[in-house]
């Protein structure tokens, strides 16, 4: 997609500020890009890669390397949509799972607190978990829609 | 789709998002407790009756549990207490708790599900569950994006401190080929795109009531 790689730097940005954890697992992934066997690489990686072995003369790739290959811009985009939609989805799969366990004992709040009861948070489980189901759902059709135009034009 | 009707429907994502997510502490303990629950389900497919309790005799008044791992015995947090009828046979199921590993070292389970008897022995004690009376040990990590070989590296070290086979992964991202590779070497288990209701939920599900069969017997 043209400005796949602007519309990558320009959305980082805005998720680092909402969703820093998130940012921060996206970027790390984007990072490491995609690690693969040598014998997986396609032709034009594995004749690139020994093209410049052959120059450095530092003999030739063998099956039991171990490569990286940097991932594009699309495919960028999508690990960044990929982390939107699996965040939206944890959100509402989490909540969803402690209000049936709450449920069964007439509960709908859980606490969260440090072992020495200095940081306490109270999480309302049944408000909580219907404005999860919102997003997902939302959040979910969207980028899923976005995602798959990606793909397309990749 | 252009890159400005993209970046419009990603922003409004996020921003919708936003206005939900609890940070990034509140939501991991939400998922390590919704990987609690998990563990029930498979204790109670195993035909054990659960109590959620406090104190280990009566229903818990609140549903209390850790931020940060702690000791087994301390504070008046919930955990869950599963009976198996015609065996008298009991477990607890834990969040955050510490257990001693191989080397002496007290390790925190992020789940962690441990013979009664070894239970109440930390209580009584005030020292930490050993690893051979660990049924089960979940290490639960919120990684939406695909975590590094490092979270691999790590669970394996706790792994080999607490029992291998004893010991599973999980996160909600899909796991990278390194990583999954890494652990399918070893009797441990890894469950990428674990969150409840999925299915990778119901194979950590039904290898856990596997594993609670296996104590019974």
């Amino acid at each position: 997609m043209d400005g796949s790689g602007e519309a990558y730097q320009l959305l980082m940005q805005r998720l680092a500020e909402a969703l820093p954890d998130v940012a921060t697992q996206v970027r790390d992934e984007v990072a490491r890009g995609r690690v693969v066997p040598s014998s997986k690489l396609s032709t034009p990686e594995r004749e690139e890669r020994e093209t410049r072995m052959t120059e450095a003369k530092v003999g030739r790739l063998a099956n039991a390397d171990v490569a990286s290959v940097p991932y594009s811009d699309d495919e960028r985009l999508a690990v960044l949509i990929d982390a939107l939609i699996r965040t939206a989805t944890t959100m509402l799969a989490s909540r969803e799972a402690l209000l049936e366990l709450a449920s069964r004992y007439d509960k709908t709040v859980v606490i969260f607190d440090e072992p020495d009861e200095t940081e306490r948070v109270e999480v309302a489980l049944a408000d909580e978990t219907q404005t999860a189901r919102q997003i997902a759902e939302t959040v979910g059709t969207q980028l899923r829609f976005a995602a798959d135009e990606l793909q397309r034009d990749t | 789709v252009t890159a400005a009707e993209l970046i419009r429907t990603v922003e409004g994502a996020i921003g919708a998002l936003e206005a939900a997510y609890r940070g990034a502490a509140t939501e991991s303990d939400l998922y390590e407790a919704s990987l609690l629950a998990v563990v029930v389900q498979a204790a109670r497919d195993a035909g054990g009756t659960v109590l959620l309790t406090n104190d280990g005799v009566s229903h818990a008044a609140e549903l209390r549990f850790r931020r940060s791992p702690g000791n087994l015995w301390s504070g008046n947090f919930t955990y869950a207490v599963v009976s198996f009828p015609h065996t008298g046979r009991r477990l607890e199921a834990h969040l955050g708790v510490y257990v001693g590993g191989a080397s002496g070292v007290a390790h925190e389970c992020d789940v962690a599900l441990l013979d009664q008897i070894e239970a109440d022995r930390s209580r009584a004690g005030s020292v930490h569950p050993r690893r051979r009376a660990l049924v089960a040990c979940v290490e639960a990590k919120h990684y939406v994006s695909s975590p590094g070989i490092d979270v691999g590296r790590g669970f394996l070290g706790l792994s080999s401190e607490l029992g291998q086979s004893k010991c599973s992964l999980g996160f909600p991202a899909r796991s990278s080929s390194s990583l999954a590779t890494l652990i399918a070497r070893r009797p441990s288990e890894c469950f990428d795109e674990l969150t409840p209701g999925s299915a990778a939920s119901a194979r950590l599900r039904a290898h856990l009531d596997q594993e609670i069969r296996n104590w019974i017997a």
